[in-house]
């Protein structure tokens, strides 16, 4: 990679490009001209990918592209929301024309505070595909993969992540079990079944009680677990819940009760050993403050894709170390997000685990991940997923691959009813 | 539309309101046995009043919650008679197609034979010592359970009458049986030890048949007290409930209203439990007298929601009018 000179810039006011009128910048951008780089934003692009007809997460993907030639590429992937995410990147595009992409925190302040309401899930997807792409610009343009930029890695053969467990006979789970043991994978996470009332039924509750101790039972002692209630439990349901399966020892429970009333997550901490995890669906390190502040939460798993990209998530992992607290960051939706989430992994002092929504054999998205990257992205090697080596997020990826998978729109999540027909929380 | 006359009945432990308007159209609410001084206020504020606006005669009878509860049902059922809708259509629409029901046990093979599924047991009274009285109670419900078989359910109701570290233990001992929940285990007025009952173990609390007014909820969601909203269906009606399951809902705590009442108070309910999204059970004695029929009949745990204008039952004035008038 040719040096580039980052500091002490000739002070534009207005970028010529080639052959174009000057280049209309952000404003209050000159104000740090001088103390950036001379790169400059020249387009933010915005893909919708339907890889699958019916998933409800078409990948949104967001390419920066740069008068010197270099591009980052980010993930706002959003489910149920692909179309909002890429109007709301559209919006921010007059931040970031002709803007120095190498001032990251500060368009990342500006994307966020200049938006005078503070970021929903929408917003926040936004800012975090704009985020990533200019992380993997500013690792380019510095010739470092992020995490080196973070001061990682902690562990140079990669991060201990999580496969998900798919099983509900015993016979399936003492497959996974032995799958596992052959990738040397010693962390899986699996649900409860079913959908909950505000409270519920005696049978409802031995069920699920019986489905997570055969799930111990089948996946064996050597392994962790993790459990993800997916806050379809209110907080009376989930006590009951949390303290009965204490004896299988699990990782953690996550998102026993939703995330807005930070007090009835507590209820539920007090009664319990189980550690508790929470974050997803939180945006920005705000968000996780009173979570870490009133000692609710064990385990934080804010989403690179959602809570504001690599900078929110590499902020929610300082606010929760001094606390004890561990990150394992939520991770669902496409590659981007989830090998960007794996630098700031590499380089946070408290980090637990990597999830990835795959099973422990490699399904048909995997491998069309790994068509488009050209490696197995996000699957592990010896239990770790190994960490990228070339500048910025560490990978070339060329948008012609996204051809075969044109945007078909929006499509909603699961919509789920109880026996009597009221709205139930999957 | 104005309310023209109003007449309320006194029947044992109850009071039933007729309204009747100058458009001809009658609605009929209950309430908790009134004061002569709380019928004088209810009359005042609802004579000449358009029943469209219950929420102001809620505001000037919150004094008064019996009164404001049966005034609420009889103007609901008017707007709703007025509109050919049934009570949960003005609100907001049907959140569910059938409402589960809980009732008290009398002859448990008779009422599963019935189309019942969940049960309020009374707390038998201590006899001997602290040991045997939990002991016991756990036999009791673990024998009902066998009887009753894994798909019937059961909430235990201690009418306040435990002394808080009594309370905690029993309701300790019940974790692992799955209690719905452990009603009015001990006086709430104790708000503190309600509070740190509440997080000892992780048997559901149920309380709010003691509360007459809403400045009485918030404490009770602030402290995380409860897991379920127990408010008295005859002392609230059904708006004011309504608005404070809100309040609920930002605390993912259930609303399971209490209701020991006749037929229109159930049938209150059952219009009141369509209409919110954390209701969970609502509790009911028999659902029709000689005066009040019209409800659908219970199948297997739950009740149909009426379709009927209104309060959704058909009331025989006849046999009304031969009721004493309370006074």
């Amino acid at each position: 990679m040719k040096r580039r000179n980052f500091v002490g810039g000739a002070g534009l006011t207005g970028l010529a490009l080639q052959g174009q009128a000057p280049m209309t910048r952000p404003l209050g951008a000159e104000a740090l001209d001088g103390v950036g780089s001379k790169t400059r934003i020249t387009n933010v692009k915005t893909f919708g990918v339907t890889y699958e007809n019916n998933s409800d997460r078409p990948y949104v993907f967001v390419k920066i592209e740069t008068n010197d030639g270099v591009v980052g590429w980010g993930e706002g992937t959003l489910e149920g929301k692909a179309n909002a995410v890429m109007a709301c990147v559209a919006d921010f595009k007059e931040f970031l024309i002709g803007a120095d992409p190498m001032l990251v925190e500060h368009h990342w302040q500006s994307m966020y505070v200049h938006s005078f309401y503070r970021a929903g899930p929408v917003m926040g997807s936004a800012i975090s595909g704009i985020d990533q792409a200019l992380w993997d610009i500013r690792g380019k343009l510095l010739g470092q993969p992020v995490y080196k930029l973070l001061g990682g890695p902690f562990d140079p053969a990669g991060v201990r992540g999580y496969y998900h467990v798919r099983a509900n006979t015993m016979d399936e789970m003492r497959a996974v079990r032995e799958k596992a043991a052959e990738l040397g994978v010693t962390c899986v996470k699996g649900g409860i079944p079913g959908y909950y009332e505000w409270i519920e039924t005696h049978a409802k509750i031995k069920a699920a009680i019986k489905h997570l101790e055969n799930m111990r039972a089948g996946l064996g002692p050597d392994i962790d677990i993790g459990i993800d209630f997916h806050a379809k439990t209110s907080p009376a349901v989930a006590s009951i819940l949390c303290k009965e399966v204490e004896p299988l020892k699990l990782l953690f429970i996550e998102e026993p009760c939703p995330p807005e009333n930070v007090a009835a997550m507590k209820k539920i901490a007090e009664r319990c050993t189980t550690p508790i995890a929470t974050g997803e669906r939180l945006i920005a390190a705000y968000s996780c403050r009173e979570l870490v502040e009133m000692g609710v939460v064990d385990i934080l798993q804010t989403d690179i894709n959602h809570v504001g990209g690599i900078t929110a998530l590499w902020k929610v992992a300082c606010l929760a170390e001094p606390s004890g607290i561990k990150i394992a960051p939520h991770a669902c939706e496409g590659p981007i997000g989830a090998l960007a989430t794996v630098h700031v992994d590499a380089a946070a002092p408290n980090f637990l685990v990597q999830e990835i929504c795959s099973g422990v054999v490699a399904s048909k998205i995997e491998k069309m991940w790994e068509e488009w990257l050209g490696f197995p992205a996000m699957r592990m090697v010896n239990g770790k997923f190994p960490l990228p080596t070339k500048p910025g997020l560490g990978f070339d990826l060329n948008e012609s691959a996204f051809a075969k998978y044109p945007f078909a729109g929006t499509k909603p999540m699961a919509r789920v009813f109880h026996q009597d027909g009221s709205v139930a929380a999957w | 539309m104005k309310i023209t006359k109003l007449n309320a009945f006194a029947l044992p432990d109850t009071t039933v309101l007729r309204i009747e308007t100058d458009s001809g159209l009658r609605g009929y609410g209950e309430c908790r046995t009134l004061a002569a001084k709380d019928l004088a206020l209810m009359k005042q504020v609802a004579m000449g009043a358009d029943p469209s606006a219950y929420e102001i005669a809620r505001a000037k009878l919150a004094e008064a919650p019996g009164a404001q509860a049966a005034v609420n049902m009889a103007m609901l059922d008017v707007l709703g008679k007025q509109a050919k809708a049934p009570i949960y259509s003005l609100l907001g629409g049907a959140t569910r197609n059938k409402v589960r029901l809980l009732t008290p046990l009398t002859d448990l093979a008779a009422q599963i034979g019935a189309g019942e599924r969940a049960f309020v047991v009374p707390l038998a009274a201590a006899k001997g010592s602290r040991l045997n009285f939990v002991a016991n109670t756990l036999e009791q419900l673990t024998k009902l359970r066998e009887q009753a078989g894994e798909g019937v359910d059961f909430v235990l109701d201690a009418q306040g009458k435990l002394v808080p570290a009594e309370a905690g233990n029993l309701s300790a001992a019940l974790e692992k049986f799955h209690l719905l929940w452990f009603d009015e285990p001990c006086p709430l007025g104790n708000l503190a030890a309600v509070r740190k009952l509440a997080r000892e173990n992780v048997t559901p609390l149920g309380f709010g048949r003691t509360i007459t007014k809403p400045s009485g909820v918030p404490d009770l969601f602030r402290e995380q007290a409860i897991d379920v909203l127990r408010l008295d269906i005859r002392l609230h009606g059904i708006s004011q409930i309504r608005r404070l399951a809100v309040v609920a809902e930002t605390y993912y705590t259930a609303v399971a209203p209490y209701n020991d009442g006749g037929p229109i108070a159930s049938a209150a309910a059952i219009q009141l439990a369509a209409s919110m999204p954390n209701f969970v059970i609502q509790q009911v004695g028999a659902l029709s007298s000689p005066i009040v029929s019209g409800l659908p009949a219970p199948r297997d745990g739950f009740m149909p929601l009426p379709t009927a204008p209104g309060l959704g039952i058909t009331v025989n004035d006849s046999a009304l009018e031969r009721l004493q008038e309370a006074v």
